[in-house]
């Protein structure tokens, strides 16, 4: 592969990326950064977790998203008696023509290319728990089989932070599967009008497809392409140990308030994220200002708080943002 | 363009923008450097002025360094290139967001795909449009500014006259030079008696010295006992000085005697020029040349010879001897008598040599043990220094001893310590001012003064041997002698001596003295009387009765 081709394949690149990115936008308003955050988990083979209050348009995005790529798409509506059957699927008795039964594998939901997992936090943690070898392994063991989900594999779940009774927190682990927590806040004004201009109209937009899945597999193998220097590298790492309060990486804030930092899974979110980022500001190499760009929805759920931190009601962010802050980029 | 093209065009702009970092650091090191000697130069300049503490040289500052930022520079200088910092400096200040750092990383790590070799033409690319001049200009640091204004600072410091500490620590710091003195002094006066001592000084000198010398070693030595002891010491080294003054006068005379003589021209002139070896020299050539004169030379020489034997001059007695042995020989035609006799004198001349050597070595002595009492005297007087000092003073006046010579620096500055009405100083004298007032000394007088010996009536010893006895009187002596015209380069010494004593006098009048006696032995207590009962003399006269 010559320079030119690389060239061509980027701008390959960067034009599908803008053009899922417009057709999303036909239907959703704003929120360019949450549009943005799944596109790049998607395209580095991640998953993501939406949190919001109820009414914002999560589940619209997930839809929207799904729509504007030409995926199958899945919606499981979590709820306290799902069973993980019900999402992986189950053997049930088939009858043949001749009229002999067997069991064979019946499907369930999560065999598809998009999940949204709605709610998923109201869920029980047995249920939750089916999804992590899906998120991780892409692939769904019932009984003694194996079946391999076909890629890619996007689980796009959201939760309500605001009606906590009769929920069940996702797990740590669980949660670091996530390549992204995006919080979608409040729209602006004037972004409610236009909402209200789409949704209150006797036709709402459409989006149309605009991207397939071998499109999706070639944008995912040129993001992991890109090459990143061992500064840039050690960049995210020290950004990631100073999520840690014992790491002498840490800041005050860090050593006071958190519990448990970010996991290497962290470190290499915020590299592939980066490479995205990358690539979709043309140019060919990650820099510290990739590794930032998205550092705020890479760690913010892999962050724990300790006791102290969850009483007063510290907000992950403002620790990554102080990280962010006091760490040095491997410049001068 | 190729590859290699690609790699050493960044590599290029790196070495360039690495260039300018450094000299941009060694701007900034330089001024950090003259900030510190400057102003460790102006703080020299300052602590002296502010309180007493030694300061080094200036020069010593500037050269260490000098030293310290010349290695200093060179281990930046010469160290290895960093060019992945210069990277670093260019993609911030280009704002190429780590473009040619990461390339310049994948260079250095020889690594080769066609991403890497993307990255690196367009880092290479970026690099040409780069200009290093702009993208580092030459700073001048801040701190230049600091270092003109300690420049500045220092040049006015320079200018302004210092006036000594503003701050003192007089007691630490008079204690350091008081110790200082007194360590070269006593090393001086042990260097004299190690030397030649043994020969040259008189042996109770030496003994005294010596005596002083470990007093001033030793912790628990009164400050009293190892002053007198000074003063004795140089009071013996001292006592030959009048004798030689009146050696030398009647040499004198004798040169006046002899003025008139072609064959003594030259003893003469050695005379007059007090060179006693050269004279005794010529007396020996003369006792050679006699046998070349004719009879009425030898008789003009002889009748010379005679004249100046008959001298008054008992301190040159054996000289005026030797000459009479020649003129009664010459007068014989006694030839070879002459000239032993001429020899003979020559060796009293050398005698006189010997002497006159022994009393300078004496008084260089002297002079350092006068010294030594006077840095004493000088002695910032500590809580111990005084308690030993009144000790001291007791001791002295229940002894009723009147050798005690101290400097009269110490008895001034012990006089303003006294309460009003109690009288240190001695009778008739005006050292004695219970008001601490400064010492009022009458009109000096010239040298030259003919100093006469004024003896009020009463005043006068008792006796002629006490007279003799007192070696304190020796230059009241040497007045009444009329040989008290003083050289100038023995005018200490006899003022020293009129320094001992007028402050070794006794506060009671000699003659007075035993009159005092008998009036306090008259109204002492009586051994059985009553307490209280007041005994008069009277009354003790009739019991004894």
């Amino acid at each position: 592969m010559t320079t030119t081709l690389i060239d061509s394949e980027i701008g390959e690149f960067t034009d599908q990326f803008q053009r899922v990115k417009d057709e999303i936008g036909k239907v959703i308003v704003g929120n360019d950064e949450i549009i943005t955050g799944t596109l790049i988990s998607l395209l580095s083979k991640g998953h993501v977790l939406l949190e919001g209050i109820p009414g914002i348009g999560k589940t619209k995005i997930v839809a929207t998203v799904a729509d504007v790529l030409h995926l199958t798409f899945s919606r499981i509506q979590f709820t306290p008696d799902l069973m993980p059957g019900d999402i992986v699927g189950s053997d049930v008795v088939h009858e043949s023509d001749t009229g002999e039964k067997h069991l064979a594998f019946q499907e369930g939901p999560i065999f598809t290319h998009i999940l949204l997992a709605d709610e998923i936090n109201r869920a029980t943690p047995k249920t939750q728990s089916a999804l992590l070898e899906a998120m991780q392994e892409r692939s769904v063991t019932v009984g003694t089989t194996t079946h391999k989900l076909e890629p890619p594999f996007f689980v796009l779940a959201t939760q309500n932070p605001l009606e906590m009774e009769g929920t069940y927190p996702l797990p740590e682990a669980q949660l670091d599967r996530f390549f992204y927590k995006l919080k979608i806040t409040y729209p602006e004004p004037h972004h409610m009008h236009e909402i209200m201009d789409r949704t209150t109209r006797r036709e709402e937009p459409e989006a149309g497809m605009v991207l397939n899945r071998e499109q999706i597999l070639v944008m995912r193998d040129t993001a992991r392409s890109v090459p990143i220097a061992r500064a840039v590298q050690d960049y995210a790492i020290r950004l990631t140990l100073a999520t840690h309060p014992d790491s002498e990486y840490g800041n005050a804030m860090t050593r006071q308030y958190v519990r448990f930092g970010a996991s290497p899974r962290g470190t290499q979110t915020l590299v592939i994220g980066g490479k995205v980022n990358a690539l979709l500001n043309g140019r060919v190499h990650v820099s510290c200002e990739d590794i930032r760009a998205f550092m705020l929805p890479a760690l913010r759920h892999r962050v724990l708080l300790n006791f102290e931190g969850e009483a007063e009601r510290i907000d992950t962010d403002t620790i990554l943002e102080a990280i962010m802050k006091d760490t040095p980029e491997p410049s001068e | 363009m190729s590859r290699a093209s690609e790699r050493s065009t960044i590599t290029a702009i790196l070495k360039r923008i690495d260039l300018k970092v450094r000299f941009n650091q060694t701007l900034l090191h330089l001024s950090v450097a003259s900030c510190l000697v400057l102003g460790a130069l102006v703080f020299m300049e300052l602590a002296p002025r502010l309180v007493p503490i030694p300061v080094p040289p200036g020069s010593l500052i500037v050269s260490a360094g000098s030293a310290i930022f010349l290695v200093f520079l060179l281990w930046s200088q010469l160290g290895a290139r960093q060019l992945e910092r210069a990277a670093g400096v260019a993609d911030v200040r280009a704002g190429l967001n780590d473009e040619i750092k990461s390339a310049y990383w994948f260079m250095r790590q020889d690594d080769s795909s066609p991403w890497i070799d993307l990255l690196v033409a367009r880092a290479a690319g970026t690099a040409r449009r780069l200009n290093p001049r702009g993208l580092v200009p030459v700073a001048i640091p801040k701190r230049f500014g600091i270092a003109l204004a300690l420049f500045g600072l220092l040049q006015i410091l320079a200018l302004v006259p210092s006036s000594g500490p503003l701050l003192t620590f007089a007691v630490e710091s008079d204690s350091i030079r008081f110790e200082r003195a007194l360590d070269t002094y006593a090393e001086e006066i042990r260097d004299l008696i190690d030397g030649e001592g043994d020969e040259l000084l008189d042996e109770e000198a030496l003994a005294l010295l010596e005596e002083a010398l470990e007093e001033l070693e030793a912790e628990d030595t009164s400050f009293e006992e190892l002053l007198r002891d000074l003063r004795e010491a140089q009071d013996v080294l001292e006592e030959g000085n009048l004798e030689m003054a009146a050696t030398r006068d009647a040499l004198d005379e004798l040169m006046k005697e002899f003025s008139g003589s072609n064959e003594l021209a030259d003893f003469v002139n050695s005379l007059r020029n007090q060179d006693l070896s050269d004279a005794a020299d010529r007396l020996r050539d003369l006792a050679e040349l006699l046998v070349d004169l004719d009879a009425l030379e030898l008789a003009d020489l002889a009748e010379l010879l005679q004249e100046a034997s008959n001298l008054d001059e008992p301190l040159i007695d054996e000289l005026l001897e030797a000459l009479q042995e020649a003129a009664d020989a010459l007068s014989d035609d006694r030839l070879p008598d002459a000239q032993e006799a001429l020899n003979e004198a020559a060796d009293a001349i050398d005698q006189i040599t010997n002497r006159q050597s022994r009393q300078q070595a004496s008084n260089e002595a002297a002079e350092r043990a006068q010294a030594l009492q006077e840095a004493l005297a000088q002695q910032p007087l500590s809580a111990e220094g005084q308690t030993q000092m009144a000790q001291g003073q007791s001791g002295e006046a229940q002894q009723g001893d009147a050798s005690m010579a101290t400097p009269s620096s110490a008895v001034n500055r012990s006089e303003g310590t006294q309460p009003p009405g109690t009288e240190t100083g001695p009778a008739g004298n005006a050292t004695g001012d219970p008001t601490g007032a400064p010492l009022e000394l009458g009109a000096s007088t010239t040298l030259e003064a003919q100093l006469a010996l004024e003896v009020i009536d009463g005043d006068a010893p008792e006796s002629q041997q006490d007279r003799e006895l007192d070696p304190k009187d020796l230059f009241q002596e040497a007045s009444r002698q009329q040989s008290s015209i003083v050289q100038y380069r023995d005018v200490d010494v006899p003022s020293s001596y009129a320094r001992g004593s007028a402050l070794n006098a006794e506060r009671i009048p000699w003659r007075y003295r035993s009159l005092v006696k008998k009036y306090f032995l008259a109204i002492r207590p009586a051994p059985h009387s009553a307490p209280g009962r007041y005994v008069s003399g009277q009354d003790r006269a009739n019991e004894r009765q």
